[in-house]
Parts: C-alpha cells; structure tokens; sequence
C-alpha cells in the first residue's frame, strides 16, 4: 500500500463520505487511489470553492469538512476557507500536495510554503516528511479539528510520500491527551450567588453553544432561569425564534431592545461568545452595569477583552446543567418583552420589494426550517434579523472573517451533507460573483439548491457605511453594469426568474422553492436601502442609530 | 511588562514559526529568543523573554493552546534596565513561577 492509499483508507475510516477538491501535478497520487474509492469527490471549480464547500458541509453536519488541492496555487486557494473555518471554529482537515521532498526548498514548480502560509489560519498544520509519519499525522489532523475548540488542520503532502510504500507496521504513537480546564465546583457557586443576587440578568449567548454540543441544556437553562437572552450572529436559533425570552440579536445590527437590555443588565451571563467587536461596540462602553460570567470551552476567550467576575472555563454543557436554578425575575422579563415588542425588528415603511419584506416572507414560507447559506453585506444583516432560524446548524453564515462569496460554496456543501434538506444561498449581487462559477458545481452534480440574489446593483454594506460615515462619498461601490443573473444562471443549466412587482413576492418565492432541482430567483431592491439599527464602528452600543433620522 | 517564558515543544516542522507567530500577532514583543532542539527525545526547548502592555495570561493561554506544546512555565522578570517600550520602571526585579 502507498502513501495515497492508505489516506484513502484513513479518509473511509474517518467516515468521510464526500471530498470537496481541485486536482493538480503534485496531489495526483491521491487523485491515482480515490479512482477505486467509494468515497465521492465533488470537484469544485475554484479552490476556494472547494474549501467553502468542505466548510459548508462542516458548518451544517457538525462532521469534519474534507478538502483537497495541489501543491502552489491549488495551496494559496484554499487559504481563505481555512481563514473562515479558524475563525468560526469549523472543524476541517485541507490535505494539499506538495512537491516531492528532495525538491522542497529549490522554488521548484508550483513549490509554495503553504505550511508556513497556513500556520496563522489553522489550528495546527503539518507536513509529513517521511512515510512512516503519515499515519500519525492524520490521526492528529483528524482529532485535532475536533478536540475542544474546533478548527481547520491541513497536511501538507509531497507527492513522493503519496507515492512511497507504507511499511507494513507503522503504529501511530498519538500526542499525550491534553487535560481540558473544568469549572471547580467553587467557581460554580460563586457562580450561582451571582446569579442570586441579580435583578436585570441577560443571558449572550453564542456560537460555542451549537460547537459544545450544548444547544437541549441551553434551552433548560433558559427555561428554568428564566433569564431573557440576547444572541451573537453564530447563536442565532439556539432558541427558537418565538421562545418568550430570545430577544434576538445583538451588536451593530441588533435590535434597539436587545442592545439596551444589554447596556441595562446587572448580571451578563456569555455562554459560548468571544467578546467580537461588531457585538460589543466599544468595549469599555459595553454592558457598563454588569458583572460577568463566562463559560467557554477555550480558557483563552475567557478575560480575552472583558473581564469576568466568574470564569466557567470547560464543558458548557456541564457548567449549564450545574447552573440551571428557579430565579424570580418576572419584573425584568415583562420588561425585556416589553421592550422587544416595542423596539425588535421592525420591517421598514419603504415602498417597493425590500430585503427585511423578501426575508420575512421567506422565513414565514418555510417555517424556518430551510438551510440558509449567506453571503456577506446587507443581505447578511437582513438575514439575521428577520429569518426566524429554529436551530443555529441551519444558519450558514461566515461570521469572523465576513468573507464575500462564502455562501454559494457553503450552500453546495450543506446540500450534499443533507440532501433532504431545503438549502438556500442568500447572496448579494457584489457577493455572489466573487463565486459564481460553482453554478458549474451546482449544474453538474443538480444540487436542488435554491439562490436568492438580493441585487440592489451596489456594495451596498460598504455603501451604507460612506453614506453614515464618510459623509455619503461613494467609492467604489457601483455595480449598476451588474450581468443578467438570469441569463448567466441559464447559461449553467439553472431555471431562473426575476421579481420586480411587489404583489408578486409570495408567488416568486413559491415558484423558486417548487422547482425541482436547482433554481435561482433574481430580486431587484433599490440601491438606497440600509439595514437598521446601526451601531458606527467604535461607537459604544448605545449610541445606536434607528435609521428614522440617519 | 518583561516576563520569560520556558517551553517544551515537540519539535514538528514549523513548530517553533508558529510559536513566534502567536507571539508577534497577539502583542508581545521580543526581548530574547533560546532554542535548543533536543533531537533524541524529539523536543524543542524554548526560552524567550517577551515585553508588552498586555497582561501576561494573554499569551500564555494562547500559547498553552497550540498543538505540540508539552510544557509551559512562565516566569516574572526584568532584569533589563533597558525596555524596548519607553515607560515609567516598575519595582519587579525577581523571577518568579506564576
Ligand atoms: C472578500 C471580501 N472582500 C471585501 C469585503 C468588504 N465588504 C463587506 S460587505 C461588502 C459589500 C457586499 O456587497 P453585496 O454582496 O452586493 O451585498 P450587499 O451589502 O449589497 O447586500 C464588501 C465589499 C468582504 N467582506 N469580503
Ligand atoms: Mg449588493
């Protein structure tokens, strides 16, 4: 058996069923023995694609994300994908080919150092430098995307090694385990008198909660407590969207009720959230009355940026069971739903189809059940503040490196990772032709997954923020000579359509949902239209703008 | 603040690249780098001494974190009355286990 083969049988040990890739000089090896493998290969029609997809497949299965590429540029594709899946914490292994060892260091053809390219972006990368290492090195990979805080690995793999014979007793002698951090049952009391004593409690909650597997004793801590909850953009649909304490989400494009709750509370209890700036605004301004405790898998996030008066590092799950006490603040719910009634997510006054119309009429139509992969902008915003997601797996959003073009690729991976399931690629016209060319994906393998393009002819984040703070001088954001959507999606075999008359909205969206196999619905909204709320960029949560005098 | 750190890591490619890499990204400046690679029990042996404005748990949680580390001791120093950041001296002149 060579080196190709037995990461083939790795690979099916694993249980990967599916490898998202891009073949190339240095990976052919591999290509060579996935030939006589049940495992099916999905080829991409861009590296990036590739690794979004393995991502997307990641992000909605909770299984491992597989990708592969060729050594130099197939290598510096992938780059972007790994970025994404560090930093939402999306367990992936990216196995690329390098050249042959005793070439490694002569700027040989297509010879990069993606390992050392790789090092900021993954949770560890490795390159296996004799036969006898690889067997070790992808038990490593494997188990180290998934320990813990999970996160992309990439083995690095010059092609003689894939070529090599393996010897016959190759024992991997695994890394020692590494002791996790638990809460000491001391730290949990202080934890409950905390919460004894307070009168204005809000649970943050975040995308560690889905990762720790911790989504049933959430929702038991939130029923037992009481405690009113306020999401980051990962934690959305940790409750349901109708649950009497979500308040929905918070930060730049949260809801006026949840950031002031937040600003109000005397007790933060941040379940699974790393403190990132588009939430808290400007940190010292951040939830100015509350003491804070914090439970998070990795040690690291804990006093990261804000200090807690109680650090519940370890398994969430655990730490939430050990939490879950009966509290008396029903004065503070009142107010809190109260509030939400009277300052959630408004859909706006403006004539004409607009995105929080299209979204709230999409989620309604699909109970919130669909898949969602989005891309990055408005839409995205839009997105999470009017689709009522029942679980956070269903919302694919990339979320800490906000990477334009994420959603199509994602969407192709959600769909072969649940093939069942009704996926939707929310894209924005900027967005969508950063990745457009996976249609070919889409038309070749008939993914029956859904596209929505929210066109407002513009880059229109970027547009709202030089009309709010750079005194409306556009640069830079005109996509008015934009392709027709349709034609182009017709062109790969894709049935589209156009919405422009309001009263059509339900039936476009029928139409699209209806058609078997893939599809694509083409919305024109105006250029002019903002999301609101808006916290400016460094601007403390309370200085929220409405946007009913922007 | 100057402070030293002692690490044990297993001596993978890049494995000390990435050691640096965590260090320069998450603020800490450095004042002194030792590396001894212990080919027979396969272990890097790190000592670096490290100045910032961050507190000192900042790197050493990151740090602790990364795959391949065996062994972390951080220790308080400052024995040099020269700092690469201009500000007022602090009364620390001892190392000790934190
Ligand atoms: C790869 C990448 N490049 C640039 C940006 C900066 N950026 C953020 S949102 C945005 C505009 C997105 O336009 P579009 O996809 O049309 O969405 P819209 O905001 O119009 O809904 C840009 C350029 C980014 N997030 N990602
Ligand atoms: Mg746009």
């Amino acid at each position: 058996m060579n080196g190709a083969e037995y990461i083939v049988r790795k690979l099916m040990s694993e249980g990967v069923d599916t490898l998202f890739g891009y073949p190339g000089g240095c990976i052919m090896p591999l290509y060579d023995a996935l030939l006589e493998s049940p495992i099916r290969h999905i080829l991409c029609r861009h590296e990036q694609g590739s690794a979004f997809a393995a991502n997307g497949y990641a992000r909605s299965s909770g299984r491992t994300g597989v990708c592969l590429a060729t050594s130099g540029p197939g290598a510096t594709n992938l780059i972007t994908g790994l970025a994404d899946a560090y930093m939402d914490s999306v367990p992936m292994v990216a196995i690329t080919g390098q050249v042959p060892t005793p070439l490694i260091g002569s700027d040989a053809f297509q010879e990069i150092d993606v390992l050392g390219m790789s090092l900021p972006v993954t949770k560890q990368s490795f390159l296996v430098e004799q036969i006898e290492q690889l067997p070790e090195i992808l038990d490593q990979a494997f188990h180290v995307a998934r320990e813990g805080r999970p996160g992309p690995v990439l083995v690095d793999l010059p092609k003689d090694i894939q070529l090599a014979t393996l010897p016959a007793r190759t024992l991997p002698q695994p890394d020692p385990a590494r002791t996790r951090p638990q809460a000491t049952q001391e730290q949990l009391r202080q934890a409950i008198e905390l919460i004894k004593a307070s009168c204005r409690p809000i649970i943050f909650g975040g995308g560690g909660i889905l990762l720790g597997d911790a989504i049933v004793p959430f929702r038991h801590f939130v029923d037992t407590t009481g405690i009113p909850a306020v999401f980051s953009l990962k934690g959305l649909g940790t409750l349901p969207g109708d649950h009497p304490r979500n308040m929905g989400m918070l930060g730049m494009h949260g809801s006026v009720a949840a950031n002031q709750a937040v600003q109000e509370a005397d007790l933060l209890i941040a379940v699974g959230v790393r403190f990132d700036d588009r939430v808290t605004g400007k940190l010292s301004r951040f939830a100015p009355h509350a003491r804070v405790i914090h439970l998070d898998i990795d040690p690291a996030e804990i006093g990261k940026l804000r200090q807690a008066s109680c650090a519940l590092a370890g398994d969430i799950r655990q730490n939430l069971k050990a939490l879950a006490i009966h509290l008396e603040v029903s004065d503070w719910q009142a107010a809190c739903r109260e509030r939400l009634a009277r300052d959630g997510f408004a859909l706006p006054r403006q004539d004409g189809i607009t995105g929080p119309h299209l979204l709230r009429q999409l989620s309604a139509m699909t109970r919130g059940q669909a898949i969602i992969s989005c891309d990055v902008g408005q839409h995205q915003m839009w997105v999470a503040q009017h689709y009522a997601f029942d679980h956070p797996r269903k919302h694919l959003t990339s979320g800490g490196l906000g990477a334009m073009g994420f959603g199509l690729p994602a969407a192709i991976g959600a769909q072969l990772a649940n093939p069942d399931t009704l996926v939707i690629n929310v894209a924005g016209d900027g967005s969508f032709m950063m990745n457009m060319q996976e249609l070919a994906t889409i038309g070749r393998y008939r993914l029956p997954t859904k596209i929505l393009i929210l066109d407002n002819q513009a880059l229109g984040m970027v547009r709202q923020q030089q009309a709010v703070c750079y005194q409306g001088r556009y640069s830079e954001i005109d996509l008015s000579d934009n392709p027709d959507f349709c034609t182009l999606a017709q062109a790969f075999g894709i049935p589209a359509r156009s919405l422009t008359d309001p009263d059509d909205m339900a039936y476009a969206i029928n139409k699209l949902l209806e058609t078997p196999g893939p599809a694509l619905l083409h919305v024109a909204i105006a250029t002019e239209h903002n999301v609101w709320p808006m916290v400016k960029p460094g601007e403390a949560n309370d200085q929220i703008m409405t946007g009913a005098n922007p | 603040m100057i402070f030293s750190l002692h690490i044990q890591a297993r001596s993978h490619p890049a494995m000390l690249e990435k050691i640096l890499q965590t260090t320069r990204v998450r603020g800490f400046a450095i004042r002194s780098l030792e590396v001894k690679n212990d080919a027979a029990e396969q272990l890097l042996k790190v000592h670096l001494t490290v100045e910032s404005e961050r507190p000192q748990e900042r790197l050493v949680t990151q740090l602790n974190k990364l795959g391949g580390i065996r062994e972390l001791t951080a220790l308080h120093a400052v024995a040099d009355p020269v700092p690469l950041i201009e500000r007022p001296p602090r009364n620390v002149s001892l190392m000790y286990p934190v």
